[in-house]
């Protein structure tokens, strides 16, 4: 046989393979296990008419998908459908129609308006019997003194006046202030005459000491001085100082300052316990001695006292007896609120002045960190008063201060006891 | 045809031609979306005439956000099943629907049809809706995924799923029978 007739029967044979990798892989998948439930969405789709090319040829080589499919699309021939018999022509008087009117909105809405009616062209009673009547019908008509209130005109003011009562005067001083026009006419009525305090607090402070609780609650800037009076009732003082917190630091300050400046020795005492209020603390226990004694005594005893005794030993006039009252308290307490103090841009100074005294050589790591770091807000760290030949004061920096006390620490010179 | 936008601009002014033209485009889609929530003719009439009202009354509001068709398939599922049950789920007379058996129907025919509608209307109204925009209206999956703002593969797995349910329905019914 010559080389040209093998060549030809070669050809004739079609030696050449037409298999390709791909087929290959498309019967690995259907081989696979779960491989006709992959595709079990894609065969609905076919049987129902969306072309799928890779369901068409799974279902080319699967006899059991293939009469999947051919179930589904039985199934899918058997669907009948009404014809719809609507038309345009008969919507087309319905578009021109009036909008039918909604009963039951319509009745909300006249419900509505007639409480706003009603409550607003009520008779205008003179008696506190009247006033309660009032109320009781307000109660019936499911209207609120909160919701009265919130309609902020000159009826509502007035029926709550006449309803008056602590809740309908709280809500009247927290009126004030919103509408100019309105302010006389709420402040006649809580002061009960003709009067020059518009302010919430100028109102409490000099007409009405018991909505004092009702400022408190609001906390509005420009009643400071009237709130730190509320530190010093038990009652209110918790209370209080949440609400300073919420005042402008600067008008905070001062009316603590001017509080501390005005308290007599019972009430300097209660201001010792509220941290807010340390700087009122100081200024009334440098008073007299009296102021003094009480205050730091009260610091010794009380659980909040030792940031008092930190603050007083940062300044030149009370730092000897708080470095004496200090001695009172265990070394480890005291070290405690060394550490804590030396944190706090308020007591910080104190806190190392009162670790020098203490002598604790473990505070020395502390002081050099705060000596770098100082706490956020820390200005200067006080006054040194020398008096040698003429009496001087110098300006300390809280570095200097600290490094200071950590020297007379590691030379282990003074001691508090 | 002018474009559906102008159609629905002219629309909202008030023109009745343009109307008719945005009626007659749609109407097929929002009757499927009728016929797949109420499950009779009569009721999807009713809803495709009343979200048609509703569409053309508030198309002066419409900021024309999206398309007009996908606008106002959300209508006609909402005006459908608010239909549905206000009227068709209330007990009460019933009132007489117009597809009755075809008279001359083999018996087992029309016991074919009526427990086909009866396995129909027990599919949930997302599988029912794909079903009659696919099959009545004729929308692809993609059409159908465009009206109802989600991804083509959702529409594909509700109309699998419908047609899983009705089969089985259907045979649990033969077995019954």
């Amino acid at each position: 046989m010559s080389d040209s007739d093998e060549s030809d029967i070669r050809r004739g044979l079609e030696a050449d393979s037409r298999a390709t990798f791909g087929d290959l892989r498309r019967r690995l998948e259907t081989d696979r296990p779960g491989a006709c439930e992959a595709l079990d969405e894609e065969i609905t789709a076919l049987a129902t008419g969306s072309p799928d090319p890779e369901a068409e040829r799974h279902v080319a080589e699967c006899a059991r998908c293939r009469d999947r499919r051919d179930a589904r699309a039985d199934l899918w021939r058997r669907f009948a459908w009404p014809e719809s018999r609507a038309r345009f022509l008969g919507l087309r008087p319905r578009l021109f129609e009036p909008r039918p009117f909604r009963l039951i909105r319509g009745v909300a809405a006249a419900l509505l308006a007639a409480a706003v009616a009603g409550t607003l062209t009520l008779p205008h009673p003179q008696t506190p019997a009247d006033g309660d009547a009032l109320r009781v019908r307000l109660d019936r008509m499911g209207v609120s003194l909160k919701e009265l209130a919130a309609l902020g005109n000159e009826h509502s003011i007035r029926m709550l006046k006449d309803i008056g009562g602590p809740e309908a005067d709280a809500l009247l001083l927290g009126l004030l202030g919103r509408d100019p026009r309105l302010d006389p006419i709420i402040a006649r009525a809580l002061a009960g005459g003709p009067t020059e305090s518009l302010l919430p607090a100028d109102l409490v402070r000099d007409h009405r000491p018991d909505l004092l609780p009702a400022l408190v609650e609001m906390a509005r800037p420009g009643s400071a001085s009237a709130i730190v009076a509320a530190l010093f009732d038990s009652r209110l003082a918790p209370r209080a100082a949440k609400a300073l917190t919420r005042l402008p630091r600067d008008e905070v300050e001062s009316a603590i300052a001017f509080a501390g400046m005005g308290a007599t020795p019972d009430e300097a005492e209660t201001l010792v316990d509220r941290e807010i209020a340390l700087e009122g603390a100081l200024v009334a226990a440098g008073r007299s001695n009296r102021h003094g004694d009480q205050c730091f005594w009260r610091a010794v005893t009380s659980d909040g006292g030792l940031d008092f005794l930190m603050a007083a030993a940062g300044t030149a006039a009370l730092r000897e007896e708080a470095f004496a009252f200090l001695t009172l308290l265990p070394d480890d307490l005291v070290a405690a609120g060394c550490r804590k103090a030396l944190r706090h841009p308020a007591l910080a100074a104190g806190a190392a002045r009162v670790a020098a005294k203490l002598g604790d050589r473990r505070l020395v790591p502390e002081l050099l960190r705060a000596a770098k770091n100082p706490p956020p807000g820390m200005e200067s760290a006080g006054f040194e008063i020398s008096s040698d030949e003429l009496i001087t004061f110098r300006s300390l920096t809280f570095e200097a201060v600290c490094m200071q006390a950590v020297a007379e620490l590691t030379e282990g010179k003074r001691e508090l006891r | 045809m002018p474009p559906e936008s102008d159609l629905v601009r002219e629309a909202g002014n008030g023109d009745l031609a343009a109307m008719e033209a945005l009626y007659e485009a749609h109407r097929a889609m929002v009757f499927a979306v009728g016929m797949g929530v109420c499950g009779n003719g009569t009721d999807a009439d009713e809803v495709l005439q009343e979200t048609f009202l509703r569409a053309f009354r508030s198309l002066a509001d419409w900021r024309g956000a999206g398309k007009f068709s996908t606008w106002l398939y959300s209508i006609a599922v909402r005006t459908a099943l608010n239909w549905r049950s206000r009227f068709v789920l209330r007990p009460g007379p019933r009132r007489p629907a117009e597809e009755s058996p075809a008279p001359g129907d083999a018996a087992d025919e029309a016991e074919s049809a009526e427990g086909l509608r009866r396995a129909i209307a027990k599919l949930p109204y997302r599988q029912r809706i794909v079903l009659t925009l696919r099959h009545l209206r004729g929308l692809s999956l993609a059409e159908i995924a465009e009206l109802q703002e989600c991804a083509r593969g959702t529409v594909k797995s509700n109309l699998h799923h419908a047609m899983a349910n009705l089969k089985e329905t259907l045979e649990n019914e033969r077995m019954r029978a």
